[in-house]
């Protein structure tokens, strides 16, 4: 295998599907950490400096596999999937707040190598690992630990990625369905815009449910999501955790089950990133859920009742029965 | 009319153990924390010895023309402080203590309105410095040392590294431009940092810029040191300067045509 090039303190940033096989772009971001709420704008941050616009590099995917080797990246100490709109940002807020926290918050390239058409689960899942060592350098020296988020929708792949990541803990986040279902109809993510994010094609019977009924709609995608997770939990994989749990529930549960052995200073650190919002850091967290239920139709009310509730409860069951609170 | 003035030694000198003997008068809480939180990393304080009248934060060096300002407190109890703002015979702005920590950096920017040529200098008095600071003003370091006096033209992008083990102290001093001051900038020769290096060209022309981004690619530290000017203007001069330095002669207009060409080709990424 020939060396790779100098990737050090080069992270992938975009998968590029044009041409016969797809490619990888890098960025160059030194040892700055990955504080942002998304990943996604420490990506917009890094291609404007003026250093990668002009070295651009691009290479096979096959470069994660030899870099991968060169350079090992920590291993995953625990991943979150969750429902959105649900406190998963404020979670991976609270843990990059710590220095020796790599947190990776819905990393595009990952969520593109999990749905790149045509490729076979053996060489998605070496794909997968390649690119997320190549996220999770030591870039400074002092990171101790990898905490990935997902997007949502990555929910459905929750078996491929336990295949590629076997026996690293995670957690799966909830909400209760008519809050996460309002925000939703509030301001609609962009998976939740049929055709807007490339999923495949669209039929006309999904265009005209979102067109006429758009709580039916999000509260389908929405209840389909918890569907997904529902095997592995009633497996005992995962870990369950309601939204209500947030915010003490990080530095207990979910800081034990990812083993980060949090000292006094760490935890206050965390405790501070929770008086403000997640994912506006400027403005204050506000604790919004009445304002939500009061705010959602009785159609919504419906919606959520028929199609997230049930899962929801599984899951709550699940919890519950765990020792969750 | 003489060229754009960079940075420059002033003829003045003070005393640096009078100036340690006064910084370690200001009582530790006295610090507070630079208003400009987004450009640092680590432990960036100040203190004002001369602040702008009217309240808002003390250490903010209010340039509007009608701003007026006055000596605080802190200042009578800092004789050779209050020595060196008597020394300067113009008048004198904002005046301030400013700390960077051990380990702390100001990210790399410009403060407009600072040069000569808009009637107004910021000059910078070390009180403690070590070796480990590393000031680039323009993508050159500048080595100032305690007691020396030196006008810096800010408005240029510049940035500050502490990788030493203690504070970076400097006075501060926003004077407005007389003639006094003026007197006090040695003339100086033929700018000796402009000269070509003594290198061999390997290659100019369009090739050249493709060859030394390849170089780069290949080069940890060179990408380490490029990656700190992120300026737009600044980093174009310093990739063209450091490439002739590699043997690489090439325009900082290629540069620029460059950055356009990457800058477009992520913008168009997802076009089919």
């Amino acid at each position: 295998m020939t060396a790779p090039p100098h990737l050090a303190g080069w992270v992938p940033v975009h998968v590029h599907r044009r041409g016969p096989a797809p490619e990888l772009e890098w960025a160059y971001v030194g040892d700055r950490r990955f504080t942002a709420p998304f990943f996604e704008q420490t990506v917009g941050e890094a291609v404007r400096h003026p250093f990668n616009n002009l070295f651009r590099r691009r290479t096979p995917l096959e470069v994660l596999d030899a870099w991968a080797e060169a350079s090992p990246g920590l291993r995953p100490s625990g991943l979150i999937f969750h429902m959105s709109r649900c406190g998963s940002t404020l979670i991976a807020q609270m843990l990059a707040s710590l220095a020796r926290m790599v947190v990776l918050s819905e990393p595009t390239p990952l969520d593109a190598v999990l749905r790149l058409p045509g490729i076979d689960d053996e060489r998605r899942i070496g794909w997968l690992r390649g690119l997320i060592s190549a996220l999770g350098q030591r870039r400074r020296g002092d990171e101790s630990h990898l905490v990935i988020k997902l997007d949502a929708w990555n929910t459905a792949a929750l078996p491929l990625i336990e295949r590629a990541f076997p026996g690293v803990p995670w957690v799966f986040l909830v909400r209760e369905p008519v809050e996460v279902l309002v925000s939703q109809l509030r301001q609609k993510a962009a998976y939740m815009v049929p055709g807007l994010l490339d999923f495949g094609p669209v039929s006309p019977e999904v265009l005209h449910v979102f067109a006429s009924r758009p709580e039916e709609y999000c509260a389908r995608v929405l209840g389909g999501i918890c569907e997904a997770a529902l095997p592995a939990l009633r497996r005992g994989d995962g870990v369950p955790l309601n939204y209500r749990e947030l915010p003490s529930a990080v530095w207990g549960r979910v800081a034990a089950l990812f083993g980060l052995d949090l000292t006094e200073s760490e935890q206050e650190s965390m405790r501070r990133v929770t008086g403000f919002n997640a994912k506006s850091p400027t403005e204050y967290f506000q604790a919004d859920a009445t304002a939500k239920v009061a705010e959602a139709s009785d159609l919504a009310r419906s919606m959520a009742d028929a199609w997230i509730r049930p899962h929801y409860d599984a899951i709550e069951e699940i919890r519950l029965a765990r020792g969750g609170a | 009319m003489r060229a754009m003035i960079s940075s420059r030694k002033l003829d003045l000198t003070f005393d640096p153990e009078a100036l340690r003997a006064d910084l370690d008068q200001v009582a530790p809480d006295a610090w507070v924390t630079h208003f400009n939180d987004g450009d640092f990393e680590g432990r960036w304080v100040g203190v004002a010895l001369r602040a702008a009248v009217g309240g808002g934060n003390p250490l903010y060096p209010d340039p509007s023309p009608a701003a007026t300002f006055r000596d605080t407190p802190l200042l009578d109890a800092l004789p050779a402080f209050r020595r060196v703002l008597d020394t300067f015979r113009c008048p004198v702005r904002s005046a301030r203590l400013l700390s960077l920590g051990p380990g702390s950096r100001i990210r790399e920017h410009r403060d407009p309105g600072l040069g000569l040529e808009d009637g107004e200098a910021r000059i910078h008095v070390p009180v403690r410095t070590n070796p480990d600071v590393e000031f680039m003003l323009d993508n050159r370091r500048v080595v100032m040392r305690e007691g020396e006096a030196w006008y810096l033209n800010l408005a240029q992008a510049h940035r500050v590294a502490n990788r030493g083990a203690t504070d970076r102290v400097h006075l501060v001093i926003d004077c407005t431009v007389n003639d006094w001051l003026l007197a006090r900038f040695p003339d100086e020769g033929e700018d000796e940092r402009d000269a070509p290096p003594d290198v061999p060209v390997k290659a100019t022309g369009p090739g050249a810029l493709d060859a030394f981004r390849a170089l780069v690619l290949d080069d940890p530290a060179l990408q380490q040191r490029l990656f700190e000017s992120c300026d737009p203007e600044a980093f174009a001069r310093f990739v063209a300067r450091t490439g002739l330095e590699c043997g690489y002669r090439f325009g900082v207009e290629d540069v620029s045509r460059a950055i356009q060409a990457g800058r477009r080709a992520w913008i168009e990424r997802n076009f089919p």
